[in-house]
């Protein structure tokens, strides 16, 4: 059993040095917690996501001061993990950007998600600022529960989550910085990933206005059988609290085993068909 | 949802809009704003129509009362007097202090001083003097209070470019600016406008007896389907006009007032030079703090 924190706040556009101490408040509020607990902070949290061009003056390395600073708060507190967001420069291809979401516990960095689908379209213009990864599958595991984590738009992509859920996670994180009009779609995707695989998704959004857009919050958690188990109400902030379990995968996978009766075969045509044709 | 074969479809679907959540959200970000640059003030022109009724509202709901100043700006001869009236209603109404300025004097001196080199100015070039000695009143008030001009456009005329660059176009915020004209007259009833200011004819009032109506060739009962189905419903001007009940000769107009205003919604244009960032080309940074 995890205790899962989503702490949607009104994180300050462009203001890292504010937004790590609201972080860090929060993060202090759960060490005496005696169950482990995950805190999941939304997509690029620490930068509260949109910033236009000042996005190549945030942008830090993974042993910069932001993780540097969480992790040296959360050591030795091994029943505590945290999820942040932050606009990751390369140390190896200098000058590139990644929109990167962290795990990190007990003092060390647990995995780094790069987001692979960078929404260049409408409000969005992730392409201008960020090269996009290409690597998926990352799992790690956290008290008897696995994790992987598919950034914002990656969840419309379902390849992603089924990478994950072969992998063997439970639970797929979502962080994400999703505003007003894709307000309608996360219900239908977010299910579907659920129900297809079998895995809790956990849905952490940022809330509040980036100058005109607004952030509409509804931070949410689905079991693994679909279900909503948790919801954030929208435009407002709030601490979602939910309790996850392994024994919820391995019921949803007994009622519905979507998992077990995926034909492996089909992604050989999925392949196969997806390759450009010469 | 039916796929809309007439413009009264367009309509309905037009008039659906969640009018809680919109006043909501207009709220929310006006207060974000406003706290954003640390203002203390907002400054709002108020001439007694649906518009600028319907901003006072929302601002006073998401600011309380003490945050704001209502400016009514009438001018002799063009402003009729019910909307004085209609205006000094809807301060009172919204419980906030306002000023009385007679737009009047400033705007015809400007006039005579600028005639006196021998031009003769037209109506409109006037009528948009008018509108921009308001914005200079409306920014007086702002820099001396530490205030922000809170506009009062909607999607409907920001759209069609039927403002005054600098005029009433020259503000810092637009909160209605992403609300059609006939969707704001349910929002202006919503926040507690009363039905004769909602429902009064739009008129920009720069010179006297203009209406909206005449001057853009229908009203926006008629205009604003037709916006609706092509920037919301993202359908080709082809299929607008094989729309039930739609004029083409008005389709055609409203397109080409679309494009001969593009550059009002623009900062000035500027021929770029340098790699580095270009105002109003490739400039990109958002109000953050």
């Amino acid at each position: 059993m995890i205790k899962v924190v989503i702490p949607q706040i009104k994180l300050k556009q462009g203001n890292k040095d504010e937004n790590l101490e609201l972080t860090i408040d929060i993060i202090k509020r759960y060490f005496n917690e005696k169950k482990p607990t995950l805190i999941v902070f939304p997509e690029l949290s620490i930068i509260g996501y949109f910033i236009a061009d000042a996005m190549y003056e945030a942008a830090e390395p993974l042993n910069g001061p932001t993780i540097s600073r969480i992790a040296e708060i959360l050591d030795e507190k091994g029943n505590l993990a945290v999820g942040i967001g932050i606009p990751e420069l390369d140390l190896r291809k200098r000058g590139l950007i990644y929109n990167t979401y962290v795990l990190i516990s007990s003092g060390k960095i647990m995995g780094v998600w790069r987001k692979t689908h960078l929404p260049t379209f409408g409000v969005f213009e992730e392409h201008r600022y960020f090269a996009r990864n290409a690597e998926h599958g990352l799992v790690v595991e956290f008290h008897g529960m696995k994790f992987g984590v598919m950034i914002c738009y990656d969840a419309f992509f379902p390849e992603i989550a089924r990478i994950y859920s072969l992998k063997g996670a439970d639970a797929i994180i979502v962080p994400a910085s999703s505003p007003l009009p894709s307000r309608e779609l996360w219900d239908p995707i977010l299910r579907a990933r659920a129900i297809e695989n079998g895995v809790y998704i956990i849905f952490s959004n940022h809330v509040g206005y980036r100058d005109g857009l607004m952030f509409f919050g509804e931070s949410r958690i689905i079991d693994p059988t679909g279900i909503i188990i948790a919801k954030a109400p929208a435009f407002e902030e709030y601490v979602l609290e939910v309790e996850i379990s392994p024994s919820r995968v391995e019921f949803a996978r007994r009622v519905r085993p979507t998992l077990r009766d995926l034909d492996t075969r089909v992604i050989e045509v999925l392949y196969r068909e997806s390759k450009p044709k010469t | 949802m039916m796929y809309p074969n007439s413009i009264e479809d367009i309509r309905r679907i037009l008039l659906s809009i969640n009018i809680k959540e919109t006043a909501r959200l207009i709220k929310e970000f006006i207060r974000d704003y406003f706290e954003r640059v640390g203002a203390e003030k907002a400054i709002i022109g108020v001439s007694g129509g649906v518009d600028s009724s319907a901003t006072l509202m929302l601002t006073r709901r998401a600011l309380g009362k003490d945050a704001i100043l209502a400016l009514i700006m009438p001018h002799k001869g063009i402003t009729p007097e019910e909307d004085v009236q209609d205006a000094l209603e809807i301060v009172k109404l919204a419980n906030v202090e306002y000023k009385m300025i007679n737009i009047d004097k400033i705007s015809m001196n400007i006039k005579s001083i600028i005639e006196n080199t021998g031009i003769s100015l037209n109506r409109m070039a006037y009528g948009n003097i008018i509108a921009r000695s308001r914005m200079i009143v409306l920014y007086a008030f702002a820099n001396t209070l530490r205030g922000i001009v809170v506009g009062a456009g909607d999607k409907s005329e920001i759209i069609l470019g039927y403002y005054t660059k600098y005029g009433d176009g020259g503000v810092d915020i637009l909160p209605i600016g992403d609300v059609y004209k006939s969707q704001v007259r349910i929002l202006a009833k919503h926040v507690g406008v009363p039905e004769k200011i909602a429902m009064k004819p739009s008129s920009p009032r720069l010179w006297a007896g203009q209406t909206a109506a005449e001057e853009l060739g229908a009203d926006y009962t008629e205009i604003d389907p037709i916006l609706f189905a092509l920037f919301e419903l993202g359908m080709k001007i082809n299929d607008v006009l094989s729309l039930k009940g739609v004029r083409g000769e008005l389709v055609y107009a409203l397109l080409r007032r679309i494009k001969v205003n593009e550059h009002k919604r623009m900062f000035a244009r500027i021929p770029k030079i340098h790699k580095g960032p270009t105002i109003g080309i490739d400039w990109k940074f958002t109000i953050w703090r």
